[in-house]
């Protein structure tokens, strides 16, 4: 019974499952949420990659110490939880690797990045896990800015522009972070698996709009003395969408790989795209966000 | 040198294209590789769709972007060279 609606990633949602995520008013269903038997393997000959099976319109995947689950048709993703206090991380699993392969099988456009909002301008933050995506959104937050999505990202095309939807109102960061910016510790969830981040879902921190996308920065820790960002050439951008975008390996094994390579080199071209690198040690959150908005404002290189 | 070139049938298929500007990028997606090329190479692709000789492009080329025999070809031969190591052009 789907006691639950939700939006999330622009999708109505009903779901037998509470979620972390904007309520909506019952009516339209793009995707549900059901609990359920999740089969061993698909019918069909699919290819097996790393912890997944996948066919162009089924996916089945396990989450550690979570369950399993089932992704199909860009509609339907069916959860079969483990025994035990698993909730936290079958919600992980549902809005990050579950919806990412409901954009992947409705042939729409998943990013891997957090998406923020600051001073009228809609930034979506790439790079590699640990680059310090979910660091630099908490900055942009503490400097009067909000979060569109913490970690996967939907991009659609409107109008002549791009648009990126609002995922969920949460957030993980870690505990340096959080220090650093004088976020308050005191009864907040942490992530499971003791990674050392912790939940951060303060509702004011969060857009609930799609908004333009104005660019995307792809964060690059290194030996760097200093915080530095430039510019990036078609090539150059193009590296960046391709790398990030969400299971890159597994958009051969779905029928749109040409819609979404024109998508992605379309966005590549129209889009402004950086590399910011930053150095590997210190706290220089706010060096960051004062190179890209800067460059923003066109005063920059 | 009247060896026919040409990119090769299957792979024009898989090869994905996409404009971007001037550039055109381009995605083996059975490889799992992309390029970029620019608007000269972007122009030697399409040349490329029917079987042609060096000795051809090298004309059109000249006509086209006004640039002298024996750097055209040069360059030619090297853009060709490594569209050929990648799968993407036979022959030449």
């Amino acid at each position: 019974m789907m006691s639950y609606c939700y939006r999330i990633f622009g999708y109505a949602v009903a779901s037998e499952i509470p979620l972390p995520c904007f309520e909506t008013a019952a009516g339209e269903e793009d995707v549900r949420i059901v609990l359920g038997d999740v089969p061993l393997s698909l019918d069909a000959e699919s290819p097996i990659t790393h912890a997944f099976q996948m066919t162009h319109e089924a996916c089945i995947f396990e989450g550690e110490d979570a369950g399993r689950f089932l992704v199909r048709q860009g509609r339907e993703i069916v959860v079969s939880p483990q025994p035990g206090d698993v909730y936290d991380d079958l919600v992980l699993f549902i809005l990050g690797a579950g919806f990412g392969f409901i954009m992947l099988q409705r042939g729409e456009f998943g990013i891997h990045g957090s998406m923020v909002s600051i001073d009228g301008k809609g930034i979506l933050l790439v790079g590699d896990s640990g680059a310090g995506k979910s660091s630099l959104a908490a900055g942009v937050v503490a400097a009067g800015g909000k979060v569109v999505s913490d970690d996967l990202s939907r991009l659609r095309p409107a109008e002549g522009r791009f648009l990126v939807e609002p995922g969920f109102p949460s957030q993980r960061i870690w505990r340096h972070t959080a220090e650093a910016l004088d976020i308050s510790l005191e009864s907040r969830r942490e992530v499971t698996q003791g990674f050392g981040k912790y939940y951060i879902d303060d509702r004011h921190r969060f857009m609930d709009e799609a908004i333009s996308l104005d660019a995307v920065v792809e964060i690059r820790p290194g030996p760097w003395e200093d915080v530095t960002i430039q510019r990036l050439d078609h090539g150059g951008a193009l590296d960046v969408m391709l790398r990030n975008t969400y299971h890159y390996e597994s958009i051969r094994f779905h029928d749109h790989a040409r819609a979404h390579f024109g998508f992605t080199a379309q966005v590549a071209s129209r889009v402004p795209v950086y590399g910011l690198k930053r150095p590997l040690q210190g706290f220089t959150v706010e060096q960051q966000l004062e190179q890209v908005m800067t460059m923003l404002a066109g005063k920059g290189e | 040198m009247a060896e026919l070139i040409s990119t090769t049938t299957l792979k024009r298929g898989s090869i994905l294209t996409a404009q971007m500007g001037e550039e055109l990028g381009m995605m083996d997606v059975e490889a799992g590789r992309y390029y970029l090329l620019d608007d000269i190479g972007a122009r030697i692709w399409e040349l490329l769709e029917f079987p042609t000789t060096m000795k051809d492009l090298v004309t059109t080329l000249m006509a086209q972007y006004e640039v002298p025999e024996e750097q055209c070809r040069k360059d030619l031969e090297a853009f060709i060279g490594a569209m050929v190591e990648k799968g993407l052009v036979v022959g030449g």
